[in-house]
């Protein structure tokens, strides 16, 4: 196959010493150049989606589904085969940065060692493109800050240096675990900036996964909400977060405060399941105030809005009688 | 004002004695009133939690007075300070830290109970139950253990054993920061439902101005230990004159249609000086040579208005094609 991009196929991803399963059918595709956001709570399964991909699940899962790279697939690839690709062909950036860099590596070293596992260049060479690395990513005096140490750093410079290090070998995808978290939200919107930069100017994918719609709206054209393990509700950023279908969205995009909201915040009324808990039906029906018997059954489907536009819900046509009542006190949260 | 309910008065607290060290907190002055919520948005570093510790008598500022009810209590002993402090009560950030995981939640709130001589013994647990109800969980949770919560549940205990105490302000140091998206709108609409029932007083931190702003009818912006402005109840963000809060604001993510990100470079974090303004480095407005060596003094651009300026900065509208 010569489709270009990753294509992710009913992946299910479980733990049967648990007995849970955290993923359940999940498919999304990315083509080449384009940028997705995976938008989900803690327990989702976003971030296990992010990292069934680069093999980099925690011990005792079991994968089932389908995951292509440029037509390869990676789930029967080889250990050393995959180990190539990582990093290479495909890089991951996490939340926090400081627990993902080696604290006595000084931040060149660092680069330059990636750049040395994936390409046969002299020290001296690999360190001249680390340094231009740091400059790409907007490390200001580059060249006086290359021999210092990541404590050295503020948060948001050390993202900087995780996604120069991500950078080296020129991936064509990177996927990005909630890459903003941790920082502030001027030096958020610096990084969320530079990584809309360097995917225009590389043509490289982005899966962007993160709990804050703001983020993923801000620099991915399609979207994907996930909820207890599924994607729930997928389109075109805009049509997902300005006309959402799948209740949940709606709940979600509403809880947002806007610039001229006082008061009272459109709250979900419950909490999300814990990872993998399943209930038979819709995820999301014990929360939902459109839920009825038959969304208790069976699977539910995606049901087409427009275009690439789909939500699982069998209420969509109901969505006017949708209303979160600004949650009663009692509701059990 | 001279009756609000707790008063900030120059508020300084320096950590360690590194010569040359910002203060962790500068002369930070804010009246709150009873029964009113106000929000302190600021991001890390900028002070918000220090202000919160000195004024929940957590910690001791290194100058300035704390005054609740008129009385400066900085100036108490330890023991005269406790009783002054059950008034007072704090929520942390993390209620998987704030809970004993080996204690039972309705012994939790019931310690509080007993410590503070509220309720006699035989009656302790009917006002468990009451407080367990005011924050939206049953009954039962009482013989549960923390581990048996989800984080938004372990907020709402973390709020009942603060209630406990019966106290006139509540003290919330980002109470909804390290909760899931779908949980934060229910705890902070609990906040607004506690403060209408009891008619506490608020103090709600965070760093999300437009979650804080849309809660908080006044909002107090912080930076590199300062206030540097506050936004008095029914006006909207949108006019905000300091140009950091100015900042915050086009950083933050909405969402809009076509909330695509500019490309206008996101501004630096700003370069802080030991003393003078926190926004010196990076002001349009510098070029008084005061910035740099003293702290701007706020003042009163509207009723209730403050901004911490030497200069008259305009309102939002005067400037509107500028972002």
């Amino acid at each position: 196959m010569a489709e270009r991009g990753l294509t992710v196929d009913a992946l299910r991803v479980a733990f049967p010493r648990r007995g849970t399963e955290p993923v359940r059918g999940v498919s999304l595709a990315i083509a080449a150049g384009e940028a997705i956001g995976l938008v989900g709570e803690s327990g989702s399964g976003k971030s296990l989606t992010a990292r069934a991909i680069l093999g980099l699940l925690p011990r005792g899962a079991t994968v089932a589904g389908r995951i292509a790279f440029d037509g390869q697939s990676l789930l029967d690839l080889p250990r050393p085969a995959m180990q190539r690709l990582r990093g290479s062909r495909i890089a991951m950036i996490f939340q926090d940065p400081m627990s993902s860099l080696n604290p006595v590596l000084r931040v060149s070293d660092a680069i330059a060692q990636v750049i040395r596992s994936h390409d046969r260049v002299t020290t001296a060479a690999a360190g001249r493109r680390a340094l231009e690395l740091m400059e790409r990513v907007g490390i200001r005096e580059a060249a006086a800050r290359a021999r210092d140490y990541p404590h050295q750093f503020s948060g948001g410079m050390r993202q900087r240096i995780m996604i120069a290090m991500a950078l080296a070998a020129r991936p064509a995808l990177l996927l990005a675990d909630e890459p903003t978290t941790a920082l502030d939200v001027v030096v958020q919107l610096g990084i969320l900036q530079l990584l809309d930069r360097l995917r225009r100017e590389e043509g490289m994918s982005l899966l962007l996964v993160s709990h804050d719609l703001g983020v993923v709206a801000g620099i991915c054209d399609r979207v994907a909400v996930m909820y207890a393990g599924e994607i729930v509700e997928t389109g075109p950023t805009d049509d997902v977060l300005f006309q959402p279908r799948m209740p949940y969205t709606v709940g979600l995009v509403a809880s947002v405060p806007r610039e001229s909201q006082r008061g009272r915040l459109v709250a979900i009324p419950g909490s999300p399941p814990a990872a993998g808990w399943t209930v038979p039906g819709c995820g999301f029906a014990p929360r939902c105030p459109l839920a009825d018997d038959e969304c208790r059954v069976g699977a539910i489907d995606p049901v087409g809005v427009t275009g690439d536009h789909w939500a699982r819900c069998l209420h969509i046509d109901r969505l006017a009688a949708l209303s979160f009542d600004p949650a009663p006190v009692a509701a059990h949260g | 004002m001279a009756d609000a309910l707790l008063s900030a008065r120059g508020l300084s607290k320096t950590y360690g004695s590194r010569a040359g060290a910002r203060p962790a907190l500068v002369e930070a002055s804010l009246d709150i009133d009873a029964g009113e919520i106000i929000g302190v948005v600021g991001e890390s570093g900028s002070g918000k939690t220090t202000l919160a510790r000195c004024l929940g008598l957590l910690e001791r500022p290194s100058s300035g007075g704390v005054l609740f009810k008129g009385e400066d209590l900085t100036l108490l002993s330890l023991a005269a300070l406790r009783t002054r402090r059950r008034a007072i009560q704090t929520v942390f950030q993390d209620p998987y830290a704030s809970l004993n995981p080996r204690i039972r939640v309705g012994d939790a709130i019931a310690e509080v109970l007993k410590v503070h001589r509220l309720v006699p013994r035989p009656t302790s647990r009917r006002r468990v139950v009451e407080l367990l109800d005011q924050v939206g969980l049953p009954a039962s949770a009482a013989d549960l253990y923390p581990a048996d919560f989800s984080g938004g549940q372990r907020q709402r205990l973390c709020i009942a054993r603060a209630l406990a105490a019966e106290p006139e302000i509540l003290i919330a140091d980002e109470p909804v920061s390290s909760l899931d998206v779908s949980i934060r709108a229910q705890v902070l609409n609990l906040l607004l439902d506690l403060r209408e029932r009891l008619g506490l007083a608020i103090i709600l931190i965070g760093h999300d101005l437009l979650l804080i702003g849309a809660v908080a009818p006044r909002v107090a912006v912080m930076l590199g230990g300062q206030i540097v402005e506050l936004l008095p109840a029914g006006v909207p963000l949108v006019a905000a004159r300091h140009p950091y809060t100015r900042e915050l604001l086009a950083a933050v993510r909405r969402l809009e249609p076509g909330a695509r990100i500019g490309t206008a470079p996101a501004a630096a974090p700003a370069a802080m000086a030991a003393r003078g303004c926190a926004y010196w480095s990076r002001c349009p407005h510098r070029g008084d040579p005061r910035c740099e060596t003293q702290m701007p003094p706020l003042r009163e651009v509207a009723p209730g208005h403050l901004v911490a300026s030497f200069y008259d900065l305009p309102s939002h509208s005067e400037t509107r094609g500028h972002s």
